[in-house]
């Protein structure tokens, strides 16, 4: 599957971002096409989650340019900015469930506060995302905090896709759950994405996931892209950075700076 | 040069702290006044604030209401039951019922409200309710400030009734003093004035309260730690802006 004669959904350009003295972002240029499914790969603590945040809006970026379907949104007023967040989707690390509101309300949260659904027609559409995520909707009365690891993040995609977003981020989607119940949700997260048509954008440091649920690879190191490409190249790339990432090898270009 | 140079950069860190929490405060009020607004979670907030505080403040008031009865009795000896209801009424209504009241939810309700907005920060809670188009001003600040504001006055009615009782108790039963007659004296001390200043306060501790709670929990960052920190930071810098405004407030009203 290609997407490359597609328009652009999302567009950085030299995104810099800083938090004092540490320069975290020196340079991101990205592109993801239309229905693309995009992988950003690396270390921990290269920036993974800064991109995200950037793109996103939850942060702004100290230079550079970020553009959604053509807009940039950097600087944005904020009526503007509420538009384009409504075609985004996000599934958080530890899934960031609402613990005051009960499984239900969580999932149907964007419907009933961005869409204005009632409340009645929002529960059928919650319980109808949560067994698309399969999720049993017994459990649609409990608090999150009773769910185990491995429903919170069906949940938090139930709550990410059931507003039938554009735009799907994923962050870290397998992380801190067992190997079959990781596959799981990169199972469910391939199939929401296709289903819905979505343009995705997951970070990872999971190889397998990645190789799972991208059509794309981008590895940053140092604040940049290093390398780009489709996921069938990543083992015969030439590059020594990815090669080292992807087999976790401990010496090459690579250096962790264990101290400090 | 170097005192003068700590002195300096101490002055301009407070002066960000206040420019950072004026500018909190403003964009809090400026999403309490727009729509869309959230009914239920006012009333939530109104429920926990106003509700559950009334034990507190209640017993609070009581004993604060005798002690007072008690301290003027030994202080002003045989002056008789006008001077002790005098003393009680104007205690209890222009100062030690929205102060100690105050005190009170600032322990309870700032402490809860760091707390709550805090793990909800660091757990990307926060972030999560960007991302679903909603506001988190909107949808956290806003029930909590508005809520306290309309709560502490009530709870302070509260507690002027329930404080006055106290010194009722201790004079009538304690004291021997005639009920009717203490009663009758408690109502010509009772002044507007007096009154109504405690209840000005009132709104204002309570805005203050949940502006540290708010304000705190949502910059807290760092896990666990963080957002004991936050609490901690919450109560004492609510208990302190408090008793600033308490002075203010009176000065205000009271300084010719
Ligand atoms: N709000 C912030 N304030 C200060 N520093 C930050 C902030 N957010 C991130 N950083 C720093 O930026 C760097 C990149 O963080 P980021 O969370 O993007 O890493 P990551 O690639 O997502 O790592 P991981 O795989 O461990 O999640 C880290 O060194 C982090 O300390
Ligand atoms: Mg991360």
């Amino acid at each position: 599957m290609t997407h490359s004669d597609n328009p652009a959904k999302i567009e950085v350009r030299n995104l810099q971002k800083s938090f004092g003295a540490k320069h975290v972002l020196r340079g991101v240029d990205l592109t993801i096409k239309t229905g693309e499914s995009l992988a950003v790969i690396g270390g921990s603590g290269t920036g993974k989650s800064v991109l995200i945040k950037n793109i996103i809006g939850l942060m702004e970026p100290d230079s550079g340019a970020i553009q959604i379907d053509g807009e940039d949104v950097i600087g944005m007023n904020p009526e503007d900015r509420e538009r384009v967040t409504r075609k985004f989707g996000m599934l958080f690390q530890g899934a960031a469930l609402f613990d005051s509101l009960s499984v239900w309300e969580n999932v149907a949260f964007g419907l009933i506060q961005s869409q204005g659904m009632n409340r009645h027609a929002a529960r059928e559409d919650a319980l109808a995302a949560m067994v698309q995520v399969g999720l049993d909707t017994d459990i649609a009365e409990r608090s999150p905090a009773e769910l185990s690891g491995g429903m919170q993040k069906r949940a938090g995609l139930a709550r990410a896709i059931a507003t039938k977003p554009e735009i799907l981020f994923f962050d870290e989607p397998t992380t801190g759950l067992d190997p079959i119940m990781g596959s799981v949700i990169d199972d469910l997260i391939v199939k929401s994405v296709r289903e819905l048509g979505a343009t995705a954008l997951s970070i990872t440091h999971d190889m397998a996931s990645a190789r799972r649920i991208a059509d794309n690879i981008a590895m940053i190191y140092e604040g940049r892209i290093v390398w780009h490409g489709p996921v069938a190249d990543i083992d015969h790339s030439g590059n020594e950075m990815l090669d080292q990432f992807i087999h976790g090898r401990s010496d090459g270009p690579i250096q962790l700076r264990v101290a400090g | 040069m170097r005192p003068l140079r700590a002195i300096g950069r101490g002055t301009i860190a407070i002066f960000a702290v206040i420019g950072r929490i004026s500018v909190f405060a403003g964009t809090s009020l400026y999403h309490c006044v727009r729509p869309p607004f959230f009914p239920r979670l006012i009333l939530r907030q109104m429920i926990e604030i106003g509700f559950y505080s009334l034990p507190v403040v209640g017993l609070t008031a009581i004993f604060t209401g005798m002690v007072l009865a008690l301290q003027s009795f030994s202080g002003f000896g045989f002056a008789g039951e006008a001077t002790i209801a005098n003393v009680v009424v104007w205690g209890i209504t222009r100062e030690l019922g929205p102060v100690l009241a105050g005190l009170m939810v600032a322990g309870r309700i700032g402490a809860a409200m760091a707390a709550e907005i805090g793990t909800m920060r660091v757990t990307e809670q926060i972030d999560a309710l960007t991302t679903l188009s909603t506001n988190p001003f909107k949808y956290l600040v806003a029930p909590r400030l508005i809520a306290a504001v309309a709560m502490l006055p009530l709870l302070v009615l509260v507690a002027d009734v329930i404080g006055v009782l106290g010194g009722f108790i201790v004079s009538v039963y304690d004291f021997g003093f005639n009920p009717t007659t203490y009663l009758k004296s408690t109502w010509a001390s009772l002044d507007a004035a007096g009154f109504v200043s405690g209840l000005v306060k009132a709104a204002v501790f309570g805005f203050l309260v949940a502006l540290m709670g708010t304000y705190h929990g949502y910059h807290s960052k760092g896990g666990a730690q963080g957002v004991g920190q936050a609490t901690t930071n919450a109560v004492v810098s609510a208990s302190i802006l408090l008793l600033l405004f308490n002075f203010i407030i009176t000065a205000l009203f009271f300084a010719t």
